[in-house]
């Protein structure tokens, strides 16, 4: 029975579907649906933001209103990409000022943002109210400025992990004495102080505020002031947890003010922590689902006493200091624990450290039967702790092992980690994500390719033996989206034979292989919709011979062609470039003619 | 017969005639919750009997069920008892006969129902012929594949 739906009922129906994925779903489904579809998305993500151009994203959804947008390869967190290498956001702004004046959301990962791509936000979008940057960088607190003047409905500004160039704290001051639309202001990575009773007055005005996140430059004595004017929150993240000497007034006023917070679930901040002050938590462990400590340089004991008051916990990031015996007390504490992250304390001291090893993620692994996402940095491994793992948390989603010295072996048996790792992938069916490290020959990536059918992201370092180990993976990871590899063996042949793969992926990052220059250029060709770009600092690479490898290579797969902003140091191969080739080769033949 | 007589002293008795000829006594304020039928009252005052030529019987009685016993609790429950087709034709009535919290309560439900769900699912559902061509319709997948794909989870 047809039974043709008037254009109006579509569009309601269409508003109650969210997911880009059914979106792209339903508008495939005919003609008609396909332009009520795209006259009605609001929310768009883009992957990369050089797969796709801002006109075309404009075009194909006039009705815009909040959009996503990720830049750098994910290396870049790794100083592994350039300074100057792309990801600017301007281009993005400039066309969406003019044909999408009513867009309200922009949020941002690994971007380059400028203070004139802020005032152009500030002055164009008369409704904008979310701006989120995760680790962008290129802007000052000048462009905060234009956003606190001209945002009049602002709900979020979140600059988590940003490089800001802090120029002056007052630009909190810039938001004015009308304005109460704050729900959530993170400032946590600006380096210098913000104007304190600004930011207490702005805080006192805004009812909805429920995600708080300061800057270390905040004192722990203004802590109480602050949070008695926002006692509804829900997100705190803390400036510095110490004064230079204990005050017991300090402490009482602190464990007031939280007492006071009744709705508290999520903590973080805590750069330089006096644990004399740390009791002040005490009152609201109970109710905390996340906790980030991974700022806090604080010994293993103190961790212990605040952790065992948190049976309620989701989500604990933390330093090493936790030791083995801290992650033994979350173990036994947190029983609903999803998500683990270890950070290194000392990334660069290159000593064993007795005390956090293996033994503490498999006491989480054991103790913790929800845990799904781990991130794990130590210095020791072995094959038979990662098989443990492996069998008795066969629900890991995510899985990122940092062993800190690269080709580090099973400490035990001195072997190859290959079977450890081949453990995870194969109990683990449903692993979406993985970061290998320590020593792996081929064997790894046989595994891998083997068993880990839904595997969309892999990180790989100091790694396998030859093309095989990327063969492997190009040739059986069938959902593998984004692969980023550095310092393997891997060259020319695996990565030929598999071109046709590289247009399944979202985008592939190798940095010191061996790559040569002359199978960039053949690749391509080969490959006209893939944008293979050669990043190298030391020169222009046909100015080596073809079999020389390149520094770095990043391939994407985009609908846009190759990008127009790269730098000096940046060179796409294809038909353009061998033709540019062609031409300094004739060029050059001419001048020999001459002499 | 005693609780009728009291239901005809206390509010206004008014007549819904469905698409297949049966008739519904409905109370004024059931009827006003229908926009549509509203805008009759308003319009023909001594107005007894109410055509709703584009919804079957069957259909109009849900429609006014769900109009008494509309909550939170009935509302989540509603849409259970309920195949595609019947919803279709339920959520067409709901906009015609203009009843808001009925449009939306059907829409979320038929929603949910084509959730990660194919095109060619979808398709068969709504009885909608693909007039994409191939080729126009390979381009739209890699263009979604290739620019517009789903959120990456951290």
């Amino acid at each position: 029975m047809d039974h043709s739906f008037p254009q109006k009922v579509l569009e309601h129906l269409f508003s109650f579907i969210d997911s880009n994925k059914d979106r792209n779903a339903i508008s495939l489904v005919s003609k008609s649906w396909y332009e009520i579809e795209r006259r009605s998305r609001k929310k768009i993500f883009i992957g990369n933001c050089y797969a796709v151009s801002p006109t075309t994203v404009i075009k194909r959804f006039p009705e815009l209103r909040s959009i996503t947008l990720k830049g750098k390869p994910h290396f870049a967190d790794f100083n592994l990409v350039p300074d100057g290498w792309g990801g600017y956001v301007y281009t993005w702004i400039e066309a969406m000022a003019v044909s999408v004046p009513l867009l309200e959301e922009i949020r941002l990962k690994r971007m380059v943002v400028t203070d004139e791509s802020l005032e152009l936000i500030a002055k164009s979008f008369k409704n904008f109210k979310v701006l989120v940057f995760i680790s962008c960088d290129g802007f000052s607190t000048d462009g905060l400025e234009a956003i606190a003047s001209n945002c009049r409905n602002l709900k979020e500004l979140n600059l988590q992990e940003s490089e800001v160039e802090d120029l002056s704290g007052d630009w909190l001051c810039y938001f004015p004495d009308s304005y109460t639309s704050l729900v959530s202001l993170n400032i946590s990575c600006l380096n210098n102080e913000v104007n304190l009773s600004a930011l207490e007055a702005l805080l006192g005005r805004c009812p909805n505020l429920q995600t708080l996140c300061l800057n270390h430059a905040v004192p722990l004595d203004k802590l109480p002031s602050l949070l008695s004017q926002c006692p509804q929150l829900v997100e705190l993240g803390t400036g510095v947890y110490s004064t230079e000497e204990m005050h017991p007034d300090v402490l009482s006023s602190l464990i007031t003010a939280f007492s006071g917070c009744k709705q508290l679930k999520s903590l973080s901040g805590f750069w330089n922590v006096l644990p004399s002050y740390l009791p002040a938590l005490y009152p609201i462990c109970s109710r905390l689902t996340s906790l980030n400590l991974s700022y806090a340089i604080i010994q293993s004991s103190d961790i212990v006493k605040l952790i065992g008051q948190c049976p309620n916990l989701l989500r604990l990031w933390v330093l090493d200091y936790i030791e083995d015996v801290g992650l033994e007390a979350v173990a036994a504490s947190c029983k609903d624990l999803q998500e683990l992250r270890v950070f290194p304390s000392d990334p660069s001291c290159l000593e064993l450290n007795n005390a956090l090893t293996e033994r503490g993620l498999v006491s989480v692994s054991k103790g913790c039967p929800k845990l799904q996402s781990v991130l794990y940095f130590c210095r020791q491994m072995s094959n038979a702790a990662l098989s443990a793992i492996a069998q008795i948390r066969p629900n890991l989603t995510r899985f990122r092992l940092c062993i800190l010295e690269p080709h580090t072996p099973d400490y035990l048996t001195l072997q190859p980690l290959d079977s450890g790792f081949g453990a995870i992938v194969e109990h683990c069916k449903d692993l979406q994500r993985l970061s290998l490290s320590g020593l792996l020959t081929d064997r790894v990536f046989e595994y891998i390719g083997t068993h880990a059918k839904k595997l969309e992201m892999l990180s790989v370092a100091f790694a396998g033996d030859s093309d095989l180990g990327l063969h492997y993976v190009l040739s059986g990871c069938e959902n593998l989206r984004k692969l980023e590899i550095r310092d393997c063996p891997f060259g020319d042949e695996a990565l030929l034979a598999n071109a046709a793969k590289l247009e399944t992926m979202r985008s592939l990052w190798m940095s010191s292989c061996s790559v040569s220059y002359g199978a960039c250029k053949l690749l391509g060709q080969k490959m006209p919709k893939l944008n293979v770009e050669v990043i190298d600092e030391s020169g222009p690479p046909d100015s080596r011979p073809d079999s020389c490898p390149v520094e770095k290579l990043y391939i994407y797969r985009s609908i846009a062609g190759p990008r127009l902003d790269m730098p000096g140091f940046v060179w796409t191969m294809g038909d353009d470039s061998s033709r540019k080739l062609e031409l300094d080769v004739a060029g050059v033949e001419a001048q020999f003619r001459n002499l | 017969m005693a609780e009728e007589k009291s239901q005809a002293s206390s509010s206004k008795m008014l007549t819904l005639k469905a698409s297949d000829g049966v008739l519904f006594e409905v109370e004024l304020n059931i009827a006003k919750e229908m926009k549509t039928v509203q805008a009759y009252i308003d319009d023909c005052e001594d107005i007894e009997t109410i055509p709703i030529p584009n919804v079957l019987g069957k259909h109009l009685a849900i429609v006014i069920e769900y109009i008494k016993k509309t909550n939170e609790e009935y509302d989540a429950e509603f849409e259970k008892q309920w195949n595609m087709d019947d919803l279709q034709l339920l959520l067409l009535a709901a906009n015609y006969l203009n009843i808001s919290g009925l449009q939306e309560c059907l829409c979320k439900a038929i929603a949910k129902r084509i959730e990660n769900k194919s095109p060619e699912y979808v398709r068969k559902v709504f009885n909608i012929e693909n007039d994409h061509s191939p080729e126009e319709e390979a381009k739209l997948r890699k263009e979604y594949k290739w620019a517009f794909e789903g959120v990456d989870k951290d």
